[in-house]
């Protein structure tokens, strides 16, 4: 009963598929002549997106080649060997004065240069403009007794 | 060593887009005609089992066009990466006749049926009775039934090539071919 409905099924579909002939079909153009084939816009981007890739992959491994090693522990440094200096009783500038003040100066410092006893003149000297700020430590001049 | 590795590959890349533009460039005659024997030798068949699907012969025609117009876009004139054109083909034209279908459907349910989607009357009157008994039956199948049945009993593909052409189960292609004849004995009558 099947094989009989299968034959009258394939008898139909070859009658209608034979009413199509190649005289009836319209004009047939190869895709090669109707279309052009051009790449995709998507594929003209894609298929350069291996370059910054590339270039990547070379900085980064250079970078991991020549860069800069990570750096180590540092070697201690031997401490300054202490000396014992005699007190220098006066200056004329403290320290403070001079690192705060990079303008040259052709007045006096600011800071009032301590005086360590009524006897002892401070020698302060103020250099001029063309030198820098540039002040010598006072050494105080001993009065002679008497 | 890390920084070598690329490069075998960078150069290959280059190798490949500098063919690929010259091929671009070249193009018109000297292109291997894989694709245009395919289209002479392929195009009148095709088009028959479209209009066994799809039932009109300017859809049918359209169809085919399509496909072979896609198959050239993507693999090109000497059909590279292509290892079974003909199966190619008949996916794709089972496919689309498939979209028609149910493109046609969708509208049939907004506007009257139109007159160029049914076979001309010339093409009727050509058949015998019982012939044209029997498509008119098919045509009432849903797509999927008739293309089981088309691709079975005029392409005369097993039931592991249609699976494989319909990307369904061998079960679902059996299934699917009991139940469509089931329909059209029931619709003609046991005669």
């Amino acid at each position: 009963m099947t094989d009989e409905w299968e034959l009258r099924l394939r008898s139909a579909l070859a009658a209608r598929a034979g009413q199509v002939t190649q005289e009836r079909l319209r004009f047939g153009v190869p895709p090669t002549v109707a279309v052009p084939r051009e790449p995709s816009r998507l594929w003209r981007l894609w298929r350069w997106l291996p370059l910054p890739a590339g270039a990547a992959i070379v900085a980064v491994a250079l970078t991991l080649t020549l860069g800069p090693r990570s750096p180590g522990p540092e070697p201690i440094q031997p401490a300054d060997p202490v000396v014992t200096a005699p007190p220098s009783p006066s200056t004329t500038a403290s320290p403070s004065s001079m690192a705060t003040d990079p303008a040259p100066s052709t007045s006096a410092p600011r800071s009032v240069p301590a005086t360590p006893s009524r006897s002892a003149r401070t020698k302060g000297v103020t250099v001029g403009p063309g030198a820098g700020p540039v002040t010598k430590p006072a050494r105080p001049e001993a009065t002679p007794a008497g | 060593m890390i920084s070598v590795l690329p490069f075998p590959s960078l150069f290959a890349w280059l190798r490949g887009l500098s063919a690929g533009v010259r091929t671009a460039g070249r193009g018109g005659p000297e292109t291997p005609p894989a694709i245009n024997e395919l289209y002479h030798s392929r195009r009148l068949s095709m088009v028959r089992l479209a209009v066994l699907m799809v039932d009109d012969l300017p859809t049918a025609e359209d169809i085919v066009q399509d496909v072979f117009t896609a198959l050239y876009r993507r693999h090109g004139p000497g059909l590279r990466g292509v290892t079974d054109p003909n199966a190619y083909l008949i996916t794709g034209v089972t496919n689309a006749a498939r979209s028609a279908l149910r493109r046609r459907r969708t509208a049939r349910a907004y506007l009257p049926p139109s007159p160029e989607n049914v076979p001309a009357a010339e093409d009727e009157a050509m058949l015998g009775v019982g012939d044209r008994e029997m498509l008119r039956a098919l045509r009432g199948l849903t797509p999927r039934q008739r293309q089981v049945l088309v691709l079975r009993y005029w392409s005369e593909l097993s039931e592991a090539e249609i699976a494989d052409t319909l990307r369904v189960s061998r079960g679902t292609v059996k299934s699917t071919a009991h139940r469509a004849l089931s329909i059209l004995r029931a619709r003609l009558g046991e005669r």
